[in-house]
């Protein structure tokens, strides 16, 4: 079916009346017919809030500046990935990118003192910043945050308190220090580096004098824009007793598994699934041990060459001492995801992912405005 | 040099001038089918749409692949079952779940995140200094 143009409407809302491309809206699904205009009637299930409100759910179960554990529930695999994938690549950040050095008399390397200098979290929020057009040379407020660096390190004639030879000073990152740009607002706080980081170590008389252009990037450039160490999720484990399991089997239960997700139910001896969450489906709980058949002076004879031989308990057999296979039921559950997220230190964890669920949004919306603008050119048959 | 042919980095990030976003083509041989050429995208966005159009029982097939690694860009094919659901609103469709999906969890995020708050405040000003445990699980 061609795509037949026609004359724009005035107000794209009615033409689009499916679409509520707004952050606020809800949409329901497209209704329009593309190809002639006209009504149609889709089989496609209309979006349902309510409905989508039950289904989705997201608990935090720790929350530190700097890390965040969370339940994520409803989702499915590819949704759970994508929010992953955009954390670790496509949440911005500001991060040193051009260096210009004025004098280093250090041992290490310009270049390689500049990319150490690019690995150090910038703690500003790159929201705030417009990116930097590639290769414009000229720094903004708007786009860029200059640092300066200046050390020097005492000369060898300078005592030192214990009186020997001049010790090796010690360059950390709290001694970079914020240049204002231009008459920009100063902002409440001074942006920073992340204090505490060593960068090199000047021998007596040798300095460092440059200064830092910290640009708005991705990580998908370079790792260092990156605003987090971790960013991972794993599928809810879910384990479940079928067949009680009581007195001396359920404490041999309890001892078995290194994660401790079992224990004892009091009054009636009974093994309970009591962590769940910390099963790392290690499988030692349903583990068959295959007993060796003793060797015999028969059984030698019978079997020579044949080192071993292992034997499987029948099907229909109660559990073994060894193994409680048929009791234990491991699995995961599918749309049940724990993320766990660390942050480098230019967001809170949180906000990170809330970042990610933007961008996400916005990638979505992105694609459908460009369908909305229907415009002449090739490309929409 | 050493890096004349080096691809520059934000090459994966910025999208070209003149370059479209999004372009469709329907297919001339095959019915209510149609490719659709997304540029600067890479899995992230290609296989949660391709498993959202998935999920759709009008869509017949959906898959996508990346031409090459240099290039920014993912294909992604759809057909649907008939005539009366195009592939582009297929498409549409999925974006349109796919974004009530990531705005309902920011919703909910969002939420929790307050819930946290308000359990901190009561926590600080009932006994100042206590450890905050996890906050009592919310009515869902």
């Amino acid at each position: 079916m061609r795509y037949c143009r026609e004359e724009a409407p005035s107000d794209r809302s009615v033409a689009f009346a499916g679409y509520d491309l707004s952050s606020s809206g809800r949409l329901p699904l497209m209704r329009e017919d593309y190809g002639s205009g006209s009504r149609i009637a889709t089989d496609y299930e209309p979006f349902d809030g309510a409905k989508e409100r039950t289904r989705l759910w997201v608990r935090m179960l720790v929350q530190t500046a700097d890390e965040v554990v969370m339940d994520v529930g409803g989702v499915h695999a590819p949704v759970a990935n994508a929010l992953r994938r955009i954390m670790l690549v496509e949440v911005p950040t500001m991060a040193v990118e051009y260096v210009t050095v004025h004098r280093n008399s250090s041992i290490l390397h310009d270049e390689q003192l500049a990319h150490r200098l690019g690995l150090v979290p910038v703690l500003a929020d790159a929201r705030a910043f417009a990116e930097r057009p590639p290769g414009s040379a000229a720094a903004t407020a708007r786009d860029t945050l200059r640092f300066r660096l200046r050390v020097e390190a005492p000369s060898e004639t300078t005592s030192t308190p214990n009186g020997g030879r001049a010790q090796s000073t010690a360059v950390y990152s709290d001694q970079i220090e914020w240049v204002p740009l231009d008459a920009a607002p100063q902002p409440a706080a001074r942006p920073r580096l992340m204090p505490g980081i060593l960068l090199a170590k000047l021998a007596p008389g040798q300095a460092i004098d440059l200064e830092m252009d910290a640009v708005k990037g991705y990580g998908q450039e370079h790792a260092k824009w990156s605003p987090v160490a971790t960013a991972a999720y794993r599928m809810a484990p879910r384990v479940q007793i079928t067949r009680d399991i009581i007195g001396e089997q359920a404490q041999r239960l309890v001892r078995l598994c290194p994660m401790h997700v079992f224990d004892i139910e009091d009054g009636t001896g009974r093994a309970v699934v009591r962590r769940e969450r910390d099963c790392t489906r290690c499988e030692e709980c349903v583990r068959v041990v295959r007993a060796p058949v003793i060797d015999t002076a028969d059984d030698i004879e019978e079997d020579e060459g044949e080192g071993e031989e292992e034997a499987m308990p029948p099907e229909d057999a109660a559990d073994t001492d060894a193994s409680f296979a048929r009791s234990i039921r491991l699995g995961h559950d599918p749309e049940h995801f724990i993320f766990s997220v660390e942050s480098t230190g230019q967001y809170r964890a949180d906000v990170i992912f809330l970042e990610a669920l933007h961008i996400l949004k916005h990638k979505c919306v992105r694609l459908l405005q460009e369908i909305q603008r229907r415009p002449e050119e090739e490309g929409f048959g | 040099m050493a890096d004349d042919n080096l691809p520059d980095r934000f090459e994966a990030v910025v999208l070209p001038e003149g370059v479209r976003k999004l372009r469709y083509e329907p297919d001339t041989k095959v019915e209510h089918c149609g490719t659709f050429y997304i540029e600067r995208e890479d899995h992230t966005l290609a296989n949660l749409i391709r498993a959202q159009l998935l999920r759709d029982d009008n869509v017949l097939f959906a898959a996508y692949r990346v031409p090459h690694p240099l290039e920014h860009l993912v294909v992604l094919r759809v057909q649907t079952r008939s005539a009366r659901y195009t592939p582009l609103e297929a498409f549409c469709a999925a974006l349109a779940a796919l974004k009530n999906e990531a705005h309902v969890l920011e919703d909910e995020l969002a939420s929790e995140v307050q819930r946290w708050a308000a359990v901190r405040q009561t926590a600080t000003s009932a006994t100042a200094g206590a450890a905050v445990g996890a906050p009592p699980a919310a009515p869902r």
